[in-house]
């Protein structure tokens, strides 16, 4: 097959990458930029009662927060002597950029989005791309000088190594993250994934967290995927598997962020 | 047709683009979206005629391959085929009638996306396309109303434009 030497690369080609510089990406930021303009600066003037309530939540649950991150620095602060000391090899710290959806799912026949980050901001392909609030949205699969092609996780070329988290485990169960059953999560171009391949004896119920198993490479661990809405068993293969209610919401993505 | 028009139309499919890259996903009903480059272009091909609509369908088809990032060949070639055809529907239609841009775009969605479709095949997930290109081709049709007679408000299909060829005055 021949193929193009930026396409061996994953980069677009020069004629793309022109024609997003100069006829989309200028406007589009801009319309991205009217649009935060409109719903920070005057949408919210009508909100102003609602704003005030949810206000005063997210002070006290900041309060909590705070508290609950002091503990856990301390913990982080523990673990990584520990770790040190039995010579462990240290975690990856990897970076979030932000980045604006520059447009979203353009083409009816894939699930992708254009992001505002390209080959200028050093993104390179397979970097991961969560929504505003951390939950998985897919990898980069083409970089242009000031985009970069997102494929999101409900096309049908997408798939993530998943494992579940189960739901009465709460974040203070110290095994709780690999304890659950690995599988594959893959899109089907629904609103829901297809958690695939998990072992027949495996536990999984209704309601369950699914996260990034941190297997295959691309993805690191414990990336929120969504939640288990249904599982059923697949006679042929003597495979459970389950459908899974994606935590981010593909259809009014905004803001996003790549996994530097 | 002059080039000033020419231009004008090629600059009202890029604002379908903008449309197209900023809107689409967010106005989607039932999983359905509109395809706002393929549904301009269907109006403007059935204005114009084949001639002048097989070139902006290759500036359509340029821009669909810009967003979609990928298969560019099937994505052109598809966009070209049916901005040619539809064209070729100019002399035969009744250029007021509210029904022409309703049945017409519902038609090309079914006939773009099939081109696309034996081009680019996604066997695996047949009835997902047929669901989705229904739906596109429903919502397209829907669309295609205010923008066919936007057009036609700015004069496109009017004598200037009927069956004039640059070909047929030169051979």
């Amino acid at each position: 097959m021949v193929r193009h030497h930026s396409q061996a690369r994953g980069s677009s080609d020069a004629l793309t990458n022109a024609s997003r510089k100069v006829l989309f990406s200028p406007v589009l930021h801009t319309s991205h930029s009217v649009d935060s303009w409109w719903q920070v600066d005057v949408a919210s003037i009508f909100e102003g009662p609602r704003l005030a309530v949810e206000n005063e939540a997210l002070r006290s649950q900041v309060a909590n927060l705070m508290d609950q991150n002091r503990t856990l620095a301390d913990q982080a602060d523990e673990n990584s002597r520990l770790r040190s000391l039995l010579n462990f090899k240290s975690r990856d710290t990897r970076q979030l950029m932000p980045a604006e959806v520059l447009a979203l799912k353009p083409f009816s026949e894939r699930d992708s989005a254009i992001f505002s980050r390209g080959g200028e901001d050093e993104v390179t392909l397979k970097e991961p791309a969560l929504d505003e609030y951390g939950n998985l949205v897919g990898q980069v699969t083409a970089v242009s000088s000031n985009t970069c092609d997102v494929l999101l996780l409900t096309d049908t070329l997408s798939s993530a190594g998943a494992r579940v988290i189960p739901a009465n485990s709460g974040p203070k169960d110290p095994d709780a993250a690999s304890a659950g059953a690995v599988g594959i999560c893959v899109g089907d171009h629904s609103d829901n994934l297809q958690f695939n391949d998990l072992p027949p004896n495996s536990e999984i119920e209704v309601g369950d967290l699914v996260v990034t198993s941190g297997l295959g490479g691309i993805y690191p661990k414990n990336i929120p995927i969504g939640r288990v809405t249904s599982v059923f068993f697949d006679q042929t293969r003597f495979l459970k598997s389950a459908t899974v209610a994606p935590a981010a919401n593909f259809d009014h993505l905004q803001e996003g962020f790549l996994l530097k | 047709m002059t080039t000033a028009r020419s231009l004008l139309l090629a600059a009202i499919l890029l604002v379908a683009s903008w449309l197209q890259a900023g809107l689409s996903a967010r106005i989607a009903l039932f999983h359905a979206r509109p395809d706002f480059i393929l549904t301009t272009l269907v109006c403007i091909s059935v204005l114009i005629g084949n001639l002048y609509g097989t070139v902006q369908s290759l500036w359509a088809g340029f821009l669909t391959a810009v967003l979609a990032g990928f298969n560019y060949g099937s994505v052109m070639v598809s966009r070209l085929l049916t901005g040619f055809l539809c064209g070729s529907l100019q002399q035969h239609i009744i250029q007021d009638s509210p029904f022409i841009p309703l049945i017409t775009v519902f038609l090309a969605t079914w006939l773009c996306e099939g081109l696309y479709f034996l081009m680019a095949p996604n066997l695996h997930y047949l009835r997902w396309w047929t669901h989705m290109v229904l739906g596109e081709s429903i919502y397209n049709s829907i669309l295609s109303v205010p923008i066919y007679f936007g057009l036609r408000a700015l004069k496109f299909g009017g004598e200037a434009d009927d069956g004039f060829s640059p070909f047929v005055e030169t051979i």
